[in-house]
């Protein structure tokens, strides 16, 4: 997959967006339970089952369901080691980064502008860098990671990236000075 | 709006949720073997009480995973979350009307 250079959509003192092309596999496990071991071993972190996670660094990983992850690299530099890591087990890995894009939403205003259509709590309290969620954004399925307090990763599919694109331009309109 | 404890995500909003029809239907005989009314029965009748139902719901806003609610159809309050292969309940719910 191309890597296209990040587009700039909004770009205010309070907030930024910042549009590009993500790397991005997603990998499905029948029964993980049994493979956490050879995962960990396999991805030099402690695998984790714990439902909307982010950990690991080279790739990251996110939970996306039970027995779902998405991790952040081509499938081709994964399947060794999860070919080797499921051996006998079913599982499922395959490169979306063709079917995805990226929004940064970054600033003090990200909160705000991503609440206009988001009904999930993105309190940094409750909404901490080490998780993720799935949920809504104008009505499109994204998942959703926070980088900091104020920054903000929307993956969504591409299909729908027009759409997205246009909302949010028009969501920052209001903070413009 | 509902606010629906998914047993994955925690609370979300209805929105992201659909309901998938009441749980717990069996067909009483195998497809092939049953009479015609017992497959009408089984794909069409439900029980539709007033009060308390166990209900499929997806969280296809989110993780994309079925699980089970029992819900008051009149007040709409959700008694209990639970995940797809646990029991249906019986004693948790008890005093509130007994589900079909």
């Amino acid at each position: 997959m191309a890597k296209d250079t990040p587009s700039c959509l909004v770009s205010l003192p309070d907030l930024t967006v910042t549009e590009s092309s993500v790397t991005l596999s997603v990998l499905r496990i029948r029964s993980p339970e049994s493979v956490l071991q050879e995962l960990s071993s396999a991805f030099g972190v402690a695998w984790a089952m714990t439902p909307n996670h982010v950990f690991g660094d080279a790739p990251e990983i996110a939970w996306l369901a039970p027995g779902e992850w998405a991790l952040f690299a081509e499938a081709d530099a994964l399947r060794s080691r999860i070919e080797t890591a499921c051996a006998h087990l079913t599982h499922h890995l395959v490169d979306v980064s063709a079917g995805r894009r990226r929004w940064r939403v970054g600033g003090a205003l990200a909160r705000d502008l991503l609440a206009k259509g988001c009904s999930l709590d993105t309190d940094p309290r409750v909404f901490a860098p080490c998780q993720c969620a799935q949920t809504l954004l104008a009505h499109v399925r994204i998942l959703l990671i926070p980088r900091s307090a104020s920054d903000f990763d929307v993956i969504a599919d591409v299909s729908l990236a027009g759409h997205l694109r246009a909302w949010l331009a028009d969501a920052a309109l209001e903070y413009q000075p | 709006m509902l606010l629906i404890n998914c047993p994955w995500c925690g609370p979300r909003d209805e929105m992201e949720f659909h309901c998938g029809g009441e749980s717990h239907i069996a067909c009483a005989t195998s497809a092939d073997r049953a009479s015609d009314a017992e497959w009408a029965d089984y794909l069409f009748n439900r029980s539709n009480p007033k009060g308390l139902i166990l209900e499929r719901w997806v969280h296809d806003g989110g993780c994309r995973s079925w699980f089970n609610i029992a819900r008051d159809t009149v007040t709409h309050e959700i008694r209990l979350v639970y995940k797809m292969d646990e029991p249906r309940p019986g004693d948790e719910l008890a005093g509130s009307g007994a589900p079909r």
